[in-house]
């Protein structure tokens, strides 16, 4: 009998990305939410997307997060993937600021909203 | 009988010359007809112009010159300033008689002088104010530096200025650490400050430039503590198109607002409170603002005034002013207090 074990894997914006998260878009400036999708975020969901496991990111220890740096890394994300699967996947730590969580998932679900 | 003629030709094109000349100059009358009490400055003030023997007027500032506390006099202010400025005039801004300046429209003032499209090609002197602290503040705000007077190096006072045209997190760490360590004595991370700035700096960057989406506007940022009271206020403005105008529904609701459907007030409420579109026109847009008040809300930041086209709100006493003067551009002021820290 084979047991399916869940791996979780990990990415913490401020040691993995950057302590100090910018905006929306790469050209606005530094550390925006588009360059986290690109380098970090999409490559981490697309090597766990035929898989079980899920990943936990860990928003706690940066300096804040503008709404346009959430909306475009994970709103972002479910605009390219399904965001039923998007909120299934991914699985969030904020203890500095616990009302993120909510808002994240809000951006999630009205990705594709027109 | 030729020579009669080609006399004749001459004197009628000298007249036509002449008539030109006068119509030209009586033009430049007219534009500054509505000037303010414009006087030459006085002997000593030369000393300021070195060698430059050109003429110059004295432009008086209000005794208030506060754009949070005195917004219609210092917006007149500007709009004379600009008057001068148009008609390459150079101008004494005459800080002598002033007896308060407070840090936000200092912010003002450095955006408005160093934007090249502002100030085209005049000259600015000062004659720097009476009190000294008064004379600190500006030193600190290195206006006196933009200005090239001499030994005008800005010091690391209370008050301190930041200016650029991207988002720039680095900088919105630097301040939050600064206003941290000023307010709290210690450094602590101040979330919902940090937000603001990287909003109200991309606000900037996608918005203030309007359609013209080639230029970059530039923001200024001026941080100020009260030594007195250790309560930190920021100013953060733009010289761009000013919240109203870069919507594109801004055409309509001018519309609306002339037919009395509603008011400047409700729609900057709607704008906060993330019932009206941004001006990219998505729905998963525009939530900027909203935050900004939201943090206000909760108490995270305090005293939130939002002077932007031609209305002035300041929510803490709820005193909403459709001004005569509009400003062109975006102007957000706040305050961190040091005995609210348990929401931050």
């Amino acid at each position: 009998m084979s047991v399916a074990i869940k791996e979780e894997m990990k990415i913490s914006i401020a040691r993995d990305f950057s302590s100090t998260p910018g905006s929306r878009n790469i050209f606005e400036g530094a550390y925006s939410g588009e360059e986290f999708l690109i380098k970090i975020l999409e490559p981490k969901f697309q090597s766990i997307l035929q898989s079980d496991n899920t990943i936990e990111i860990d928003l706690d220890g940066t300096e804040g997060f503008a709404t346009s740096f959430l909306e475009e890394a994970f709103g972002g994300l479910a605009r390219k993937y399904d965001p039923k699967l998007v909120l299934e996947k991914l699985y969030f730590i904020s203890n500095d600021e616990p009302l993120l969580i909510e808002e994240i998932k809000s951006y999630i679900q009205d990705a594709r909203r027109k | 009988m030729k020579r009669n003629r080609r006399n004749e030709y001459h004197r009628q094109k000298k007249i036509e010359r002449i008539r030109v000349k006068w119509k030209v100059r009586k033009k430049a009358k007219n534009r500054l007809k509505h000037k303010p009490s414009m006087r030459f400055a006085p002997r000593e003030k030369k000393k300021i112009l070195g060698n430059n023997k050109r003429k110059f007027y004295l432009l008086p500032l209000p005794a208030t010159f506060s754009f949070i506390e005195n917004a219609t006099d210092t917006l007149q202010f500007f709009q004379d300033l600009k008057k001068f400025i148009r008609n390459k005039i150079s101008v004494v801004i005459d800080f002598t008689n002033v007896e308060k300046i407070t840090p936000d429209v200092i912010c003002l003032l450095m955006a408005k002088v160093s934007n090249p499209r502002y100030i085209e090609k005049a000259k600015l002197y000062v004659n720097k104010p009476k009190h000294k602290e008064l004379d600190q503040l500006l030193l600190d705000s290195g206006f006196y530096k933009h200005l090239g007077l001499p030994n005008s190096e800005p010091q690391q006072g209370a008050l301190h200025t930041r200016k650029n045209t991207n988002v720039e997190p680095v900088v919105a760490q630097s301040v939050r650490k600064l206003a941290s360590l000023k307010t709290y004595n210690c450094d602590k991370l101040l979330q919902p400050l940090y937000r603001t700035l990287i909003e109200c700096m991309a606000n900037t960057k996608k918005h203030a430039a309007g359609k013209i989406s080639h230029l970059q506007e530039t923001w200024w940022l001026a941080v100020y503590n009260n030594p007195l009271t250790h309560v930190t206020s920021f100013s953060f403005c733009d010289t761009g198109v000013g919240i109203f105008k870069s919507r594109n529904w801004e055409s309509l609701v001018n519309v609306a607002i002339k037919v009395g459907l509603t008011s400047r007030k409700e729609i900057l409420l709607k704008i906060l409170e993330g019932k009206l579109t941004s001006g990219t026109g998505l729905k998963n847009r525009g939530k900027g603002l909203p935050k900004i008040f939201s943090d206000y809300k909760n108490k995270s930041l305090n005293r939130l005034i939002i002077i932007t086209n031609d209305l002035f709100a300041d929510f803490d006493s709820g005193i909403f002013v459709d001004l005569k003067i509009p400003l062109n551009g975006t102007f957000l002021y706040w305050e961190i207090l040091p005995n609210l820290n348990d929401n931050i």
